[in-house]
């Protein structure tokens, strides 16, 4: 195994001739005239690699935490731990939505336990201190007395606002740098992929209640990963690729599948193919039943009536899934999801999977789009135990084993690049050009040659 | 039939049932439903759980009897990765209640313990069973069961692969 039983290099003085696009930092190793592309095993397994993620990564980049949806009226708020914080989602009483740390700012007491509700206030159950929807500290019920008029004048007691929030049709981020570029410009060309998904339904998508949230044992990025290899599908899965065969009547279901992958800029990436396993937007498949199939057929006239014969067909027919660096996905293709991977240490990590689905979506579709997503999504899924499993042995092999380098060099000589920048390329989606355009911003990252600010 | 009888009778059916899961006897789990049972896990922390469908929310599991079949076939293959080899597991049934009973259909509650040992670790799902059963002859078919789990978050689990 070249290369494998190398020492892991600690001097940048190993690496000579940088290549163009070579690494910045000494956990990957590129090798452009051979096309290899391999990651040091630490990345995974090291605490001091995970701290780096944390204060350079996680306290940098812009972060989802939740869709308008989910806080569809006004006083609606939920909690979620985001990037290492816990944090408040809420709708004030005028529909303005913020992000607070979910703290009681008297002495630091996690404010709100519930995971969602309706509320006029928050109430710290310490001392009572009592914040509205606006973040205001509007009482401390203690015995009256022993503060001055003035205690709060300059609202240093409020509820402590996240520096950044911003949203994109409805997708919500945060990020814990105030200096940090807008949210649209850091979104770039991933917008053109969001968009594509958030088109399909005129009304809009809303969240679908009932997450989908579990703890894995895996390093955070081996999730992330995950998610746009697509070729472990037919191999790993092929209990679900046997059973997909049953639902679309087609045995040659998983071979036909032709797509691109690539990166989309600043970390971002994606698959897109003719991956088709029916989807509940506009693509019938036998198993969505006789009674599903007129509504479906509608559906897809109806976008190409809005979007015309190409776009149209792209929408209805193509599959993709995609991540916003670093760690928001947007799966569209059994369904639509969106799933987050919020590490607590190097091996540990929340995953959650939430569905959505268009507003004002007839019955019979909602309940066919909800079936398909759990033929293949989530804990009890013919297809994700399966890689969960993998997460967790992926962590046993790199705690024990002797295997320093891992490789990542799947179609590397065959992949397209634009401005001599790895993170914008492209190559077939059974490739694994998505994941190196991912890393090689994670590099740049972590290597402090990407600050994320604004100029 | 005395009410002590039936619930007897009820009792010996779930536990036959749980033992058939234990044993990875699943094809035969599968000939315990009826032509158009269902097997359903909702939510978890969800109120309502006993009644509440899928489209309002998101279910764990949501199988008619085409994906209990598809499941059951899965899970007996080596490749399904996640229970391969077979877990060993151990269903535990108690508190069991008939809530209805017309003559033909009989609805039943009880609360249930899974435990799962796999390569040293034991993990386990706590919950409910909603059971509506089908009389036949001397004993039952199942037309829908579901499993409504008080865990309130799948830690340390991760994922629900064997059969609840
Ligand atoms: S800690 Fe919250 S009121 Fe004192
Ligand atoms: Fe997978």
């Amino acid at each position: 195994m070249p290369g494998n039983t190398e020492r892991a290099p600690t001097a940048k003085a190993q690496h000579p001739a940088r290549a163009l696009h070579g690494a910045l930092t000494d956990f990957i190793r590129i090798d452009d005239a051979n096309g290899r592309f391999e990651i040091n095993k630490r990345v995974f397994t090291d605490p001091a690699v995970f701290e780096k993620e944390r204060a350079l990564i996680f306290n940098k980049c812009w972060l989802y935490l939740g869709h308008e949806s989910e806080i569809r009226n006004p006083k609606d708020f939920l909690t979620r731990n985001i990037g290492g914080r816990s944090l408040i989602f809420n709708r004030d009483r005028n529909s303005k939505v913020h992000a607070f740390e979910n703290v009681c700012t008297h002495r630091g007491t996690s404010l709100e336990v519930r995971t969602h509700d309706n509320a006029n206030v928050f109430t710290c159950p310490y001392h009572g201190w009592v914040f509205d929807g606006e973040g205001v500290l509007r009482d401390q019920s203690s015995p009256a007395g022993g503060y001055d008029e003035g205690f709060n004048a300059d609202g240093r007691y409020n509820l402590m606002p996240v520096a950044r929030l911003e949203n994109y049709r409805g997708l919500y981020f945060v990020n814990f740098n105030p200096k940090a570029v807008d949210l649209v410009t850091y979104l770039g060309k991933s917008r053109e992929y969001l968009d594509l998904i958030f088109d399909q339904s005129e009304d809009g998508l809303e969240v679908v209640g009932g997450s989908q949230h579990l703890v894995n044992g895996g390093n955070w990025k081996v999730l992330t990963d995950n998610l746009v290899d697509a070729y472990h599908g037919n191999i790993l899965h092929s209990t679900y690729f046997e059973f997909l065969t049953s639902r679309t009547l087609d045995p040659k279901t998983a071979a036909t599948f032709l797509g691109f992958g690539g990166g989309l800029g600043h970390g971002h990436n994606y698959w897109e193919s003719t991956f088709a396993v029916g989807r509940p937007i506009a693509h019938w498949i036998p198993a969505f039943g006789e009674a599903a199939k007129p509504l479906i057929e509608a559906k897809k006239k109806e976008l190409m009536a809005r979007f015309g014969d190409e776009r149209g067909e792209r929408i209805a027919k193509t599959s993709r899934n995609m991540t916003i660096f670093p760690n928001m996905m947007i799966v569209d293709n059994v369904s639509i999801s969106i799933r987050t991977m919020y590490p607590e240490s190097e091996d540990r990590v929340h995953m959650n999977i939430w569905a959505m689905a268009p507003k004002n979506e007839p019955d019979l579709l909602r309940r066919v789009r909800l079936d398909n997503h759990l033929t293949f999504t989530g804990p009890a899924g013919f297809a994700h135990p399966d890689d969960y499993e993998i997460f967790e042995r992926m962590r046993e092999g790199n705690k024990t084993s002797t295997l320093e380098w891992q490789d990542y060099s799947k179609g590397m000589k065959a992949e397209e690049i634009e401005d001599g920048d790895r993170r914008k390329s492209r190559s077939d989606f059974l490739n694994e050009s998505q994941q190196r355009a991912w890393w090689t911003q994670w590099d740049r990252i972590i290597a402090g040659a990407e600050t994320l600010e604004q100029e | 039939m005395s009410s002590d009888a039936m619930l007897r009778k009820v009792e010996r059916f779930l536990f036959d049932e749980a033992d058939l899961l234990d044993n990875w006897k699943l094809k035969e789990w599968e000939a315990l439903f009826v032509a158009d049972g269902h097997y359903y896990i909702p939510p978890l922390n969800t109120e309502n759980a006993d009644t509440i469908e899928q489209g309002e929310v998101l279910f764990l599991a949501h199988d008619d009897h085409r994906m209990i079949t598809g499941r059951v076939e899965r899970m007996l293959k080596k490749t399904a990765h996640v229970e391969s080899p077979h877990s060993n597991i151990l269903h535990m049934i108690t508190n069991i209640c008939i809530l209805e009973d017309d003559g033909k259909v009989l609805r039943c509650r009880s609360n249930f313990m899974v435990y799962r040992a796999r390569r040293g670790q034991i993990t386990n799902y706590m919950g409910r069973y909603f059971h509506t059963l089908a009389h036949e002859g001397e004993s039952f078919r199942i037309k829908e069961k579901r499993a409504c789990l008080s865990n309130d978050l799948l830690q340390p689990q991760g994922s629900i692969g064997i059969i609840l």
